[in-house]
């Protein structure tokens, strides 16, 4: 009994590094839909901020499309196209963003696997982006839920979004 | 009718010895294209970093370059001209050999050398390479043209790895203790901008460069001085970088992304410039013996270009944007770049080196308005870009880091003069053809 014991202990403190160290991007995630919310949306402070990743198509090995709506308190704001670049060290999700009067601009999220932080940039039209931009570096990134949470979150604190809204 | 006879045979008897073995012009280049992209593979697999894939390619160019060359008419050797090598196996004139057959004879010990520190003790893809290529030649030659032609290639390699054991890249495998400089008092001193992250190659400018004489050679400081007045010319460039940062356009963030040539994901920005060369030789149909001409010449330009620059960069030991950012702007201290900050200094910038070294010996080769499509890229879900000169690529490449958010202008534009320095010593010291001219292909 005193040796099973033993051996577990051993089996335990051999496997905890590795414990953390699941995958945050899988295969299977990039040919499913995802969706979450915003509950304190900077944009839409007393309605929260909806967002759906739809999948689209796979047209490489390492490129898969997906649309990204964003909607508040039910109403749509728009509808952005998606690209995302799953390679070995790398993750790339692009959101292509276009308003009503804004040209087309790419919003880039890089994320480091090994290292698992999110980089978010973008280089908001005039006018566009928030008055205290700041788009910091997410260290410690468990899941692939939280990665686009994050994502959109940075969105939300950086970006007008009221540039992007859809008239009417 | 008598002396016309004897005239003639005095003539035939005097004249350039007919070789009984057949040159390599006029030969497809794709066997050799096939061995790059199989050492693109691993770099980009093993994550092996810009300055080690630099020393890997310009090996590989000596390697094809010295195993052709005595079936390359007009050509010759490298030995004398190149740092450190000489006296290299030579074939019998007398006896025919299979150039084809000594070249992939030659590589699969060269490459196996040359990444063996990289890949896994069971890793068998150069040994296959070298098998189908043989076989292949085996079935067009006489069994003792293959045998003979198989230890020439043995033997040239193995005096070609005992050249390549001496040039101190083992030295600095086992010192790779670097003791970063204090900054305190001295922000203009770089830092790595990640934790737990180590200097890159710190003792890179210590190996033997290939064609560059002295050490320091190609270094100028920088035409700007570290300050951290807000109103300095330093300022400025920082200014800049935050500029671009702000109002990056759409074309610009493609540039970025196309040269960021990150380890792991891609061959680097030394892969990146030779797939450049091979698309040139793919679309210009040059043959086997063009094709190695090439290689030998950008790979040996690349390779120090990146000496010349990692002396720089480890003497100047520039502090690097994203630090200098974050220490002196009070609503940025969490700022990011676009591209993610290598981790060594930042004057030079390397990849303007390289590149405008790189471009200026293609554009020898291929001529200043020289179009292509750069897709190297595509495999990992990049457009290809269009190419409308190697001079406008090399700028490209070298602006793209500020863009990127991880270069100051004057360590690019330090960099472009490096890397045009280097190429013109290059080819003032290296002679490929005996008639005193570099051979120029056209596009």
């Amino acid at each position: 009994m005193y040796k099973l014991f033993y051996f577990l202990v051993l089996f335990v403190w051999y496997l905890s590094p590795n414990l953390g160290a699941a995958q945050v991007v899988m295969q299977s995630y990039l040919r499913i839909d995802h969706s979450g919310a915003l509950p304190e949306s900077i944009n839409f402070p007393d309605k929260g901020l909806e967002y759906q990743f739809t999948y689209q198509d796979h047209p490489s090995a390492v490129k898969c499309s997906y649309t990204l709506n964003l909607s508040s308190d039910g109403k749509e704001i728009n509808t952005f196209d998606v690209r995302l670049r799953n390679l070995d060290f790398t993750f790339y999700l692009e959101i292509r963003m276009q308003g009503p009067e804004t040209a087309l601009k790419t919003l880039s999220a890089i994320f480091d696997k090994s290292n698992k932080w999110l980089r978010v940039k973008f280089a908001a039209p005039p006018g566009c982006s928030a008055e205290d931009e700041q788009w910091d570096r997410v260290n410690n990134i468990s899941d692939f839920q939280e990665l686009l949470l994050q994502v959109i979150t940075q969105l939300d604190r950086n970006v007008q979004l009221t540039c992007y809204q859809k008239s009417g | 009718m008598i002396c016309c006879l004897l005239f003639c045979l005095i003539g035939c008897n005097t004249g350039p010895k007919e070789s009984p073995s057949a040159p390599i012009n006029g030969l497809s280049p794709y066997p050799l294209i096939e061995w790059w992209e199989l050492v693109y593979f691993h770099v980009a697999k093993q994550r092996i970093k810009p300055p080690v894939a630099s020393r890997i390619y310009a090996y590989l160019g000596i390697a094809i370059y010295q195993s052709a060359v005595h079936g390359m008419e007009g050509y010759i050797s490298l030995e004398g001209q190149v740092n450190g090598l000489k006296n290299l196996p030579q074939p019998d004139d007398n006896l025919e050999y299979d150039w084809p057959t000594v070249i992939h004879s030659t590589l699969y010990l060269v490459v196996d050398e040359l990444l063996s520190r990289s890949v896994h003790a069971d890793e068998n893809s150069f040994l296959v390479m070298r098998d189908k290529h043989l076989e292949n030649r085996r079935s067009v030659i006489s069994t003792e043209v293959f045998e003979r032609s198989t230890n020439f290639g043995t033997r040239l390699s193995e005096s070609l790895v005992e050249w390549i054991k001496e040039d101190q890249f083992d030295d600095t495998r086992f010192n790779t203790f670097y003791k970063l400089p204090s900054r305190i008092k001295h922000p203009e001193r770089w830092e790595p901008t990640d934790i737990n992250v180590e200097a890159c190659e710190p003792y890179w400018s210590t190996l033997r460069p290939f064609v560059l004489q002295e050490e320091g050679a190609c270094h100028t400081p920088p035409a700007i001085n570290f300050s951290d007045d807000k109103e300095s010319p330093f300022a400025e460039m920082v200014e800049e970088i935050l500029e671009y940062d702000k109002n990056l356009t759409e074309e610009e963030r493609d540039i970025a992304l196309h040269w960021a040539d990150d380890p792991g994901e891609t061959a680097t920005p030394p892969g990146h410039w030779t797939y450049i060369m091979n698309y040139a030789i793919k679309q210009s149909h040059l043959d086997m013996e063009q094709a190695s001409a090439m290689y030998a010449l950008t790979g040996i330009g690349i390779a120090d270009a990146f000496i010349a620059s990692w002396y720089s960069k480890y003497r100047v030991n520039l502090v690097r944007p994203k630090t200098f950012i974050r220490e002196n702007y009070s609503d940025k201290k969490g700022w990011e770049p676009l591209v993610e900050t290598p981790p060594f200094p930042e004057y030079t910038s390397a990849h303007a080196a390289v590149s405008q070294c790189a471009a200026d010996i293609l554009e020898g080769f291929l001529g200043a308005d020289y179009t292509l499509t750069d897709s190297t890229h595509f495999q990992i879900g990049l457009d290809p870009r269009l190419i409308t000169s190697f001079d406008a690529a090399a700028k490209e490449a070298g602006y793209s880091r500020l863009y990127g958010g991880i270069h100051y202008r004057f360590s690019i534009e330090a960099g472009f003069e490096q890397g045009s320095c280097v190429s013109a010593r290059v080819l003032e010291r290296i002679q490929l053809k005996n008639d005193d001219n570099q051979p120029y292909f056209g596009q």
